[in-house]
């Protein structure tokens, strides 16, 4: 019985002290979510302190490469064969090193958007990862990555589209992104692509 | 195992001792009125022998054991008497007369706020959130849960109603559409229902294997309702201003009749918010004939039809501008105040029951009831019209204080200041519903824009029961009982006020038009009132339950074992064909069925009659509820994606005291429930829900699904006797309910099949693990003196002190959703701090709550009439404080959130409930 006078008091003390000893909000977690390891939105070319140099922005064939450019506040990269009088233009603008290592996701998006692209044959754009990129397009192992592209017709000039998720889980390491525009002088294929807010996480 | 339990209920009866007779005798009556006082219970407090008294009052003991006894002659509304006693072997002790004093404070429990009436949440689901299983006990704390915390909405072990049970003779009122009882039944008629028992927890009882929260057992057999005429008269200022009330009993007549008849009327033009109108009428019956010594026949009947307006919960802006009595839902109309949200609830009761006593020692008891009626919830709705909710957030002043560019990549504040005063004003002279602006909108068209409608829920319940309860020796008691409920629950929404207008078309304007008719079978239906309209559609629900329990009783050690194994099915039949849902809305979707079974233990020893100790545990499946097994039955039969049975399991450990002076018990608890799944429907006022178009106005069920619980405590009740006249009562909830573990949400948004979509929205991992279950303050302490002057008054005054009391939290809003910048194919957003992020989804504590209440009560005998008053004042300080609110279902991401916080005054901050502030109650009433 002297015995059993204790018990309660020291039940009750050891689960008062576990109660205050871990509170549950120390606990609680977040939400898991994806830092965005590389973004680039190219706003720096409207106070011109853009620096385009970590990125390569060559012609492979013609002589038009990818240019600033912007719009009611929003700048953007584009590629346009219009007026170049060359049968054919492509040009590659290259991403700098991205270590997809501290990705989450391991994902790509960007927004692209068109203006006077009639057709998408021989006027279009495309994406290309690779992971033994060293400055020289032609050497390098380029895999095509599919997204979702801009609409064309007239409607739907100068409007961006998200590309959708594009998975870059397969990679590791260090890769470059590339985009690639292909077009013409001729009118049907002297369409322009536009590129803005690339995104890795 | 089967094998194994009856070898050990076997050896458990030969190791029978049978004690030698000795009858313990006496005869109770009423200590004013010198009435013999029947049902009376007689209990000896170290075994487990009790008797009850007869029509004359006389009860008997047999087969005493030799020994000191406690003898405890307990009547409901009087007080408890206790006897110390010598018992030798062969002998009658005859105690001849005892009287019974009443207990002036019953009269409190007539005063008991019924929070059961008052609605916690607005999910149209037309019940009560708020534990009711409070009223009838005698203990301490649970008289302190009930009477001091019950305004600050405490909840007994954290749990909800749907894990005990109430019982009306027999028949279980937990209805099986939510799992939760409805109070309003037989709301007003507590003279017609004082007669209660209370389980705690998961302890036996006599009808149900139970769950862990615990069973109240009201009985109103005729024959048990006092003897005699009761009048009484209240006013009050709470959810009612006035009650009248009477009551009569004939007692068992000498030709075996016994019959019982109560009415009540309870209103108000307003009661404590504003604009919450109440109007209640309750009338009860019974007839009782007692065939023969063994068989008895027992009708009662109930009807309690209840109609009050709601009020709002309102956000911290709205308070802040309204003060917090402020009430949404009203405008005037004509000089008067009309609600827009008026809950009706008419469902009257009959239960037939049969009482058989087979032996001495066994007893049937047979139930059949059949319970039908309606609960309407009304509503404005607008269909081309603007909201006509005056809070709308686009009317507040925050709209504009939080407004942001958003057309960049990151928002910037840009705060309207002029915008936001001319909406404080706007609002200040606007802040109720204007009634007449729908009518002249309706009238100007011809047709209704507006309109008042209800959503209705009509049951047909045929409940039948059969109890039997024998014991099988001295030692083993057997309890069994199976129950059949079969109920036909059909909803709808009906039109109940066009406001002016011709007709409303049965159309959802905010679908494309080929998707908005809510029949097909019936297209481009004009609605008059009166007709249904919208949805429509029947819940068939069987559910068959068996339990079991043995009681083993030595003269230390009492322990019971207990089972059940039950089989429940749902179906709905659709009577509109849905044109969202054209192929799975109209006629009898697939049957859906559970089988659940439970098993319990407890053990009780008795170091002495005044030290006790006392252990339980239960385990159980549950089957989800109707309501939480439908995504959006009402327009869809599909069922919740991977629909499962809840796990419950409950255990506590108590110790009791009973000595001359001192009552008390102090307990610990630990209840788990995991894979629980819970729905909430909203409407979605601009919820992203990751689609293009824009889905104002959907209605949106948000489904969350292996939800785990987890509450534990410790619970503490005592009384000291200080003097004759002056007791000093204490009691106490140290507890803990949280979240054990993360959830999965998804979010069903009809409005999605319109685009050829699924219109299941899958969110994933809601992180929800270690915040704190909402609905009750997790912490409270009370402290009381009250004294009792022999002259038949008292006065009695408590303090009490309620703390952490949590906001209930959005599932959605805690999903990896919450960083995901929509359209960015899962990118967070570019900005996300972890640190701000954690202050936005930090749970809100809300403010502690202090109570002081006093109440007191005097009666009088003049010429064999008892007359009494009973008066008390609760909150006597008039101290604001908040019982509770949510997060709304909106907003549900970082950037939103971040924007709703810019100024400091949210528009989409969390709603809140208040509790009274300073409130009377005064009760007269003569019995005679």
């Amino acid at each position: 019985m002297k015995n059993l006078k204790y018990i309660f008091p020291i039940a009750l003390l050891t689960i008062a002290g576990l109660f205050t000893a871990c509170s549950p909000e120390d606990e609680q977690e977040l939400p898991q979510y994806s830092p965005t390891i590389y973004l680039e939105d190219f706003q720096k070319v409207i106070d011109g302190t853009f620096d385009e140099t970590p990125f390569t922005n060559v012609a492979e064939s013609g002589t038009k490469k990818w240019f600033s450019n912007s719009y009611n506040g929003n700048a953007y990269y584009e590629f346009s064969p219009f007026n170049s009088n060359e049968a054919l233009n492509i040009a590659w603008f290259v991403t700098p090193a991205i270590n997809l290592d501290s990705a989450v996701k391991k994902r790509l998006t960007f927004q692209s958007a068109q203006h006077h692209v009639v057709n998408t044959e021989n006027n279009y754009l495309q994406v290309f990862v690779s992971t033994n990129f060293t400055g020289d397009v032609t050497t390098a192992t380029w895999n095509e990555l599919t997204f979702n592209g801009p609409k064309t017709g007239s409607g739907f000039n100068y409007d961006f589209f998200n590309s959708g998720a594009v998975d870059l889980s397969q990679y590791s390491g260090n890769i470059h992104i590339a985009f690639k525009a292909t077009g013409g002088t001729a009118s049907a294929n002297a369409g322009a692509y536009m590129i803005d807010n690339i995104k890795v996480f | 195992m089967k094998k194994l339990l009856l070898s050990i209920f076997l050896v458990l009866i030969t190791l029978t001792t049978w004690a030698q007779s000795t009858e313990l005798r006496g005869v109770v009556v009423d200590s004013k009125s010198q009435l013999p006082l029947f049902n009376v219970t007689a209990s000896l407090s170290n075994t487990n022998l009790s008797a009850n008294t007869n029509e004359q009052g006389e009860f008997v003991i047999s087969n005493l054991a030799p020994g000191n006894q406690t003898l405890l002659i307990n009547f409901t509304g009087y007080l408890e008497k206790r006897f110390a006693l010598e018992i030798t072997t062969d002998q009658t002790v005859d105690l001849g007369t005892i009287y019974l004093e009443e207990d002036l404070t019953s009269e409190q429990q007539l005063s008991l706020i019924t929070l059961t009436e008052i609605d916690l949440g607005d999910d149209n689901s037309g019940s009560e959130t708020t534990s009711g299983l409070l009223q009838a006990s005698r203990d301490a704390f649970q008289q302190a849960a009930a009477f001091n915390w019950g305004q600050a909405r405490f909840r007994v072990r954290g749990l909800d109603n749907e894990y005990g049970n109430t019982f009306i003779n027999g028949i279980s009122m937990n209805k099986i559409y939510d799992g939760r009882p409805q109070y309003s039944n037989w709301g007003g008629l507590n003279d017609a229902t004082r007669n209660q028992e209370f389980i705690n927890g998961s302890m036996p009882n006599d009808y149900t294997f139970g769950g862990i929260l615990g069973v109240q057992a009201i009985n109103t057999r005729a024959s048990f309702i006092r003897t005699g005429t009761r009048v009484s008269l209240s006013g009050a200022n709470t959810n009612y201003n006035g009650r009248a009330m009477i009551t009569h009993g004939s007692g068992m007549t000498k030709n075996g009749w016994a019959y019982a008849a109560s009415a009540s009327y309870r209103m108000a033009n307003e009661g404590f918010f504003e604009g919450t109108d109440y109007d209640a009428k309750s009338f009860f019956l019974a007839i009782e004939k007692k065939i023969n010594n063994n068989h008895s026949l027992n009708l009662s009947a109930i009807y309690a039809q209840n109609s009050r307006g709601k009020n709002s919960p309102n956000t911290q802006e709205v308070i802040d501008l309204m003060g917090y009595k402020y009430n949404s839902y009203w405008g005037w109309q004509n000089g008067k105040k009309r609600n827009s949200r008026d809950k009706d609830v008419e469902e009257p009761i009959f239960i037939l029951s049969h009482y058989w006593k087979i032996s001495e020692k066994s007893s049937l008891n047979t139930n059949v009831a059949y319970q039908f009626g309606k609960i309407s919830n009304t509503r404005l709705e607008y269909n081309g019209a603007n909201n006509p909710d005056p809070t709308y957030y686009k009317n507040l002043p925050s709209y504009y204080l939080n407004y942001h560019d958003t057309s960049g990549t990151n928002p910037i504040w840009i705060p309207d200041y002029t915008n936001a005063d001319k909406n404080r004003v706007d609002f200040l002279n606007n802040s109720q519903i204007n009634w007449d602006r729908l009518y002249q909108q309706n009238i100007s068209k011809g047709y209704a824009v507006n309109a008042l409608y209800a959503d209705v829920m009509q049951d047909n319940q045929l409940t039948a029961n059969t109890l039997f309860n024998t014991q099988i020796s001295n030692v083993v008691g057997f309890n069994a009982g199976l129950t059949y409920r079969n109920l036909r629950s059909e909803s709808y929404q009906e039109m109940i006020d066009l406001l002016g207008g011709q007709y409303l078309e049965d159309k959802d304007l905010f679908l494309k038009d080929e998707y908005g008719d809510a029949d097909l079978n019936n297209p481009d239906r004009k609605i008059y009132e009166g007709d249904k309209y919208g949805y429509n559609y029947i819940m068939h629900a069987n559910v068959v339950d068996l339990f079991t329990q043995f009681n083993f009783n030595f003269n230390k050690i009492n322990f019971y074992l207990g089972q059940n194994v039950s089989y429940t099915d749902y179906q709905r039949e659709g009577l509109y064909k849905n044109a969202l849902y054209a192929d799975s809305s109209y006629g009898k979707g697939k049957k859906i069925s559970f089988e659940n079974y439970g098993l319990k233990g407890g053990v009780t020893y008795k170091l002495t009659g005044q030290h006790i100790f006392n252990f339980n545990a239960s385990y159980y499946t549950k089957a989800p509820s109707i309501r939480n097994s439908y995504s959006n039955a009402r327009i869809s039969d599909a069922t919740v994606d991977g629909l499962t049975d809840e796990k419950v399991f409950g255990t506590d450990l108590s110790y009791i005291i009973r000595t001359p002076k001192l009552k008390g018990r102090i307990g610990a608890y630990f209840n788990e429930i995991k894979d629980a799944t819970e729905i909430a429907f909203f409407y979605a006022d601009g919820i992203d829900v990751q689609m293009d178009d824009d889905t104002s106005s959907d209605f949106v069920s948000e489904v969350t699904r292996n939800i785990s619980k987890q509450s534990m405590g410790i619970e503490l009740g005592a009384e000291y006797q200080v003097t004759k006249t002056i007791k000093v009562t204490a009691a106490a909830n140290f507890g803990q309910a949280i979240y054990s573990d993360n959830a999965d949400v998804y979010l069903n948004v009809d409005s999605r099949r319109e685009n050829g979509l699924n219109p299941m929205v899958n969110y994933g991992t809601s992180y929800i693990k270690n915040y704190r279950i909402a609905g009750s303050p997790q912490q409270a302490y009370s402290l009381g003196i009250e004294y009792r002057d022999p002259n038949y008054w008292w006065i009695g005054a408590n303090a009490n002190f309620l703390t952490d009391l949590y906001l209930d939290i959005s599932p959605l809003l805690r999903t990896n959703n919450f960083f995901n910048e929509p359209g960015q194919g899962g990118a967070a957003f570019p900005d996300v701090d972890t640190n701000v992020a954690r202050n936005l989804l930090k749970q809100e504590k809300l403010d502690d709550i202090f109570l002081l209440n006093v109440q007191g009560g005097k009666s009088w005998r003049i010429n064999n009439k008892t007359f009494g008053f009973f008066a008390s004042v609760n909150n006597v300080l008039d101290l604001e404080y908040k019982t509770g609110g949510f997060e709304q279902a909106r907003n549900a991401n970082y950037r939103e959130l971040l924007m709703d916080h810019a100024s400091g005054t949210r528009t989409f901050g969390p709603k809140y409930f208040y509790g009274y502030g300073r409130t009377y109650f005064l009760n007269l009433y003569i019995n005679f």
